[in-house]
């Protein structure tokens, strides 16, 4: 017995590997499939991803010493890129709200009788929140995305600064209110968090007013340069 | 846009307190501003644009033409914050300036945070009028502070060399001390021999450079204030490339007196030498870490120039730089991290930055073909260097993050070997308010 399975320990191993495989791809693809049709992934296309490394980024060079005449309608112009991509993502938004809600409806009623049929209606509540957690994340990276590319720290700026500000939105997105819950100890890196966050003229936040009430209407930021050369 | 910007990440998280999303990248600008034309009482030259050219340059700044703007404030009150908002400024920087006496002109001066809808510092400067641009220098500074938590540095000084008649029988050398904007021009030095390598003592109080004056070269220490001169090293051969030590009380430098070109240091006090390297390579360009416990120096022990690292005490070289087959004349940053000259594959020398870490990448600053020198302001924030422009040495300086890069006015002639100078003592009154 023991010769077999030394024999065949090889293939059996292999056998067993490929099954294992064929099954985790199975899930993945089933989870994937499922997620989108719930979720939306979200995609970064406001964000230009850029590498340091010996490249040269965009700047004023070759300036000659009357670099006033040049350096303001450099940089006091919106980037028209920037703003082009913020209006694609509020429109893609605003295209799939009315399907996603619908959706978003026969999860959540099917999760509901799922709890119901388990004898466990009380805790459906808690399914709630996992949905509602779910439905966030697309927002949360709007969020999130909007604020980065706003976020301009000064050159006194180092990693292990932290800001946090608590804000208030209205239901349209619009800032209500910013306020500095932890400061940095650092003027001029809790200025910068404020004036991203006010930079943003309107944030993207869910329809659904419950969820907004329970997530967005009011919320804490966390800013941290963890990108920061120092 | 200088952010790097790699990877989108998921940053949603729910703790006991409530919902937070964390930042943890950014998209550094340089940042709006903008010097409202001060008042300025008549006959006194205006003070605005010295300003406005010092916070431009810094690289941290876009001031705003005076043209676009929709109000002139001069007082605090008079600021009108929604102004500044629809014309994107963050900073507004307003200035009265008057005569105090016969000689005598202050300036008041504030700071508004347009965005946070408050004035976050005001100041008053004032000195004789002769001083203005001193004067101007020191608000820039103090705005600079007031904005961006970093010390300003406008008011310190570039020193460098002017050859003029180069490639004529006669040619002439001046060492001259200039403000950090390239004004008010002083020679300290005029030779009919070569001047090389000049350099600040950490006060500020003294320098020390390079002369041929004798025939062959001379280390020599001189006091600004009076003129006097020390000679530091004359031995036979090479005397080249001396540096202060962060503390004043020794100089490093390079000599061949033993037979082969070597760093030595050697104490100001009682003229002792102390023998750093021991390679049949050439050894030179040694520059101080801040802490003043070792050197970095060029080399050319592993075949071509490359910068390496040695302690005081244990006098064992490290190598720093691996990338390219030219790396040279190297100056620590105040935050440690280096500044050095780089030939890239195209044969264009620059100027790059790199940390002294293993792996270091270089990352390079400045966008020329043949930039020399660097040497940096003594916050951090800015790299004055040489390069070519139409055939002629000029002065360039850009910002330590490479955003900003513009060249310094010069009078005729080339100009090489710039050294900026350390913070300086200042004879102007300055108070907040």
């Amino acid at each position: 017995m023991s010769r077999l399975f030394r024999e065949y320990s090889v293939p059996v191993l292999l056998a067993v590997l490929l099954h294992g495989f064929a099954g985790a791809s199975a899930y993945v693809f089933d989870v994937s499939g499922a997620s989108s049709k719930n979720s939306r992934v979200f995609e970064p296309k406001t964000i230009s991803v850029s590498l340091l490394v010996l490249e040269r980024e965009t700047r004023t060079s070759n300036v000659s010493p009357n670099i006033q005449d040049e350096v303001p309608s450099v940089n006091m112009t919106p980037d028209p890129s920037e703003e082009e991509g913020d209006a694609d993502l509020a429109n893609e938004y605003e295209q799939t709200e009315e399907e996603r809600q619908a959706l978003e409806q026969i999860r959540l009623e099917k999760l509901r009788n799922q709890a119901f049929d388990q004898g466990l209606l009380r805790e459906s509540k808690d399914f709630h929140d996992i949905a509602f957690d779910e439905e966030s994340t697309s927002y949360v990276n709007a969020i999130y995305t909007a604020i980065v590319v706003k976020w301009s720290r000064p050159p006194s700026a180092t990693r292990d600064m932290e800001t946090v500000l608590q804000v208030e939105l209205f239901p349209n997105g619009e800032l209500d209110t910013v306020e500095l819950l932890e400061s940095s100890g650092h003027d001029a890196f809790d200025r910068s968090t404020i004036a991203a966050v006010k930079a943003v003229k309107k944030f993207t936040v869910p329809k659904n007013s419950e969820l907004f009430e329970r997530r967005f209407r009011s919320f804490n930021l966390r800013f941290r340069g963890e990108d920061l050369l120092r | 846009m200088k952010a790097l910007i790699t990877t989108l990440m998921l940053t949603l998280c729910i703790s006991t307190h409530g919902f937070e999303i964390i930042i943890d990248q950014g998209n550094d600008q340089i940042t709006p501003i903008a010097v409202v034309p001060f008042r300025t009482a008549a006959g006194i030259p205006d003070m605005t644009p010295i300003v406005e050219f010092d916070l431009a340059r810094s690289g941290q700044f876009a001031p705003m033409e005076s043209t676009n703007m929709l109000s002139f404030p001069h007082e605090p009150e008079d600021i009108a914050y929604r102004d500044w908002q629809i014309l994107g400024v963050q900073y507004v920087i307003i200035g009265d300036v008057v005569e105090t006496t016969a000689t005598e002109i202050s300036i008041t001066y504030h700071v508004f945070d347009v965005t946070g809808e408050r004035r976050i510092h005001g100041g008053s400067v004032s000195g004789p009028r002769s001083q203005h641009r001193d004067i101007a220098h020191l608000v820039s500074d103090e705005v600079f502070e007031a904005i961006v938590n970093v010390r300003g540095a406008f008011s310190t000084k570039i020193m460098y060399v002017l050859v003029q008649g180069r490639g004529t029988e006669f040619p002439t050398y001046r060492l001259q001390i200039a403000d950090s904007d390239g004004a008010n021009v002083n020679t300290i030095l005029e030779s009919l021999s070569p001047i090389m390598s000049p350099s600040w003592s950490p006060d500020g109080k003294k320098i020390c450079y390079v002369t041929f004056e004798t025939g062959t070269s001379t280390v020599v220490v001189q006091d600004l204030a009076t003129g006097e001169r020390e000679t530091i090293a004359a031995f036979e051969g090479t005397n080249s490339a001396p540096a202060f030590s962060p503390d004043g009380s020794h100089i490093a430098l390079t000599l061949s007196r033993d037979g082969n070109t070597e760093i030595y240091t050697v104490d100001l006090q009682d003229l002792d030498y102390r023998r750093i390297t021991s390679h049949r390579a050439i050894d030179t360009e040694p520059s101080w870490t801040i802490d003043g416990s070792s050197l970095v120096f060029t080399s050319d022990r592993a075949g071509n120039p490359q910068l390496y690292m040695v302690n005081l005490r244990s006098l064992t070289p490290r190598r720093l730089t691996f990338v390219g087959d030219y790396n040279a004349r190297p100056r620590l940053l105040p935050d440690g991290n280096m500044l050095y000259v780089h030939r890239a594959e195209d044969d264009s020398y620059h100027i790059v930055w790199q940390s002294l870490d293993v792996d270091a990448q270089p990352r390079i600053l400045t966008s020329n073909v043949l930039d020399e020198s660097p040497s940096v302001a003594p916050n951090g924030m800015m790299v004055v260097f040489g390069t070519r422009e139409e055939n002629r040495g000029i002065l360039g300086v850009v910002s330590v993050d490479g955003q900003v890069e513009l060249k310094l006015p010069s009078s005729q002639g080339d100009v090489q070997e710039p050294a900026w100078s350390p913070y300086l003592s200042s004879s102007l009154t300055s108070r907040k308010i």
